[in-house]
């Protein structure tokens, strides 16, 4: 009787919380059709990486470089994605590279970031995506 | 690419099942032994193909469907031996099943057992369309080594370069080179591999905690077991966010499930050896699995030694290296040229971290984070340590004489681990509160199936004694 009981209050305790779990996860059935922010990525960066050789090693600059990624996570998921989108191209956080990989989320950024960089636009790949390189090269 | 997507997944269940079997000793009832075969093989598979495809860009330089006929000729090779030794073989031991429970509702726990395991498949399809490329740590580590290593070609070793040092790139290397072998077969980076192989590893520590505890246990335990894992919903959710940690708990609870199958029901060397395969697969997974290499030898020392003797446990040492001895050398050989040093070690000075040891305040945070984060383990509903507690007072906890070394190994295993954890806590040189939030939940995660393994060792279900078979294997 007491190991029936024990069973009882485990099974009904976790049956109970799967249903709130499921129909929690259901209730969010519309976020299924919207694609998620690393495909997004992958669709915004798709031209510039053909426009790259596979192996290359670039920089990368974006509406708001920050000091440090490690208390920005914002600046830094947007990095990473970057990377993740472009590989098998490296992504250095930095625009000490012949060619460098814009991420903006606003063109009237654009000015605002490169003025005090050598670098020259090469091409405007849309959403915000734009291929740089060093004038100084 | 479908036929190629097929084999690709097919040949590691293929070889780790035979690689299983040869060193399985042969029983007459399979039925049980089969499934946990199974399991067991599909993620040793995995482990094994994953090595494979690294010694391949090693030698050839380059990913390259040449790779698939090492492994032809190494699943051909362990059939026929397979074939020959069942031939051969005059062993007679028969499965041993557990008496049945004749506890009353049992149709209730079983329908139970399904749904919940309905629901956990209906979430884990929605959560991977909701995610692709899996969560934070997918995309940032383990499917973006796999891209750099089967879309790089001759350049693969990018793949841990310094520009991607915030990638954790010198993490091992068993899902990466899994899902970049895959991806090399069928010859473009699909996304369904890694979801597929994520599922895999999910649903095998599912099956495996089912059947292990079918075995040593009874039906009902395994039911009741795999209810409970099932219906934790971070175990899907890191299930189908494609993380490392699901494939660690898998080899984390072979481990520590074949050597107490080992201590209760065999006493043969080859359940250890594939013992040490399976630790050497956890440490292939994550740098976590060193820790639980350490952990279990450390563990099995204080359970054999003192019972056995020092020569018992330097037999047993030594038949767990044996399974243990080519991954060991393909990770000295990875951590040693390939990776770079892990930042847990580089970012601050050995001072710092032995300042920290002595900085009280750091213990007191991680204790109550870990209260914390215990009591809520798993994000469910109703919290399960809780549960499990109630039901476990409620119904009374059960363990034979005989068994008592065996649970008193796997559950110091489990200790020393988190014991391990703590102290990397103390050292960390990330701030802690952030890398505690961010981290402890998954490490928590990494045990859970071993800890409901224990837990199901000593709940208590009453016994039909109707019922009786001989052993899994003979004893020795």
């Amino acid at each position: 009787m007491r190991s029936t009981s024990g069973i009882v209050v485990l099974v009904a305790s976790i049956l109970l919380s799967n249903v709130i779990w499921s129909t929690q996860l259901l209730m969010d059935y519309k976020a299924v059709r919207q694609s998620d922010e690393v495909t997004i990525y992958e669709q915004r960066f798709k031209g510039l990486k053909k426009a790259l050789p596979p192996h290359a090693v670039v920089g990368y600059i974006s509406d708001r470089p920050v000091a440090d990624m490690r208390f920005d996570s914002d600046e830094s998921a947007k990095y990473y994605i970057a990377q993740y989108a472009l590989a098998p191209i490296l992504v250095d956080y930095s625009t000490n590279h012949r060619f460098v990989v814009g991420n903006f989320h606003n063109s009237r950024n654009v000015h605002k970031a490169v003025s005090d960089k050598p670098l020259i636009p090469i091409k405007y790949f849309g959403n915000g995506t734009m291929l740089f390189q060093r004038s100084d090269e | 690419m479908i036929a190629w997507i097929a084999l690709s997944l097919l040949t590691p269940l293929g070889i780790g099942f035979f690689a299983l079997s040869l060193l399985w000793q042969k029983d007459e009832r399979l039925h049980r032994a089969m499934l946990l075969k199974v399991c067991l093989g599909s993620g040793l598979g995995l482990g094994i193909v994953s090595l494979l495809f690294f010694l391949w860009l090693l030698v050839a330089g380059a990913p390259g469907r040449g790779v698939v006929l090492i492994e032809m000729v190494l699943l051909a090779g362990l059939i026929a031996a397979f074939v020959i030794r069942q031939r051969g073989d005059t062993d007679d031991s028969r499965v041993r099943r557990e008496p049945s429970c004749a506890i009353p509702a049992l149709w209730l726990i079983r329908l139970s057992f399904y749904f919940v395991l309905a629901c956990a498949l209906v979430s884990f399809i929605f959560l991977t369309l909701r995610t692709p490329h899996g969560g934070w740590d997918a995309w940032a580590i383990w499917n973006l080594r796999a891209r750099f290593l089967f879309l790089s070609g001759t350049f693969w070793k990018n793949a841990f370069s310094q520009v991607l040092n915030w990638s954790h790139p010198d993490y091992p290397l068993l899902l990466p080179g899994a899902i970049a072998r895959c991806w090399t077969l069928s010859g473009n980076n699909s996304l369904v591999i890694p979801a597929v192989i994520a599922n895999l590893y999910t649903v095998a520590t599912a099956g495996l905690l089912y059947c292990s505890l079918a075995i040593v246990r009874s039906r009902n335990h395994a039911l009741l077991a795999g209810l409970v894992l099932v219906g934790t919903p971070l175990f899907i959710f890191y299930g189908s966010s494609q993380y490392a940690d699901v494939p660690l708990s898998f080899f984390i609870l072979a481990t520590i499930s074949l050597f107490y199958i080992r201590d209760t029901m065999c006493r043969g060397f080859h359940v250890v050896c594939l013992a040490g395969m399976m630790a050497g697969c956890a440490a292939w997974t994550k740098d976590e699995g060193l820790l639980f290499l350490i952990a279990t030898i450390c563990a099995r020392f204080a359970v054999t030694t003192p019972t056995y003797g020092w020569k018992a446990f330097g037999r047993e040492l030594l038949a767990f290296a044996s399974g243990l001895a080519p991954l060991a050398v393909m990770i000295a050989y990875f951590k040693t040229t390939l990776a770079p040093p892990p930042d847990l070690l580089t970012a601050h000075e050995p001072r710092t971290a032995l300042a920290y040891m002595t900085d009280f305040s750091r213990y007191g945070l991680i204790i109550k984070e870990s209260f914390k984060q215990i009591f809520f383990l798993g994000k469910a509903a109703i919290p399960l340590v809780p549960t499990l507690m109630i039901a476990a007072l409620i119904a009374g906890t059960q363990i034979r004489q005989d068994d008592k070394k065996a649970v008193l190994g796997a559950a110091l295993t489990c200790c020393a681990m988190l014991v391990g954890f703590f102290f990397v806590y103390v050292c960390t040189p990330h701030g802690l509160k952030w890398h505690l939030t961010s981290s402890l939940s998954r490490l928590l995660m990494q045990l859970w199936p071993s800890f409901v393994f224990i837990f199901f060792l000593l709940f208590f279900i009453p016994r039909n004694t109707t019922t009786q078979e001989a052993p899994l294997c003979q004893t020795r």
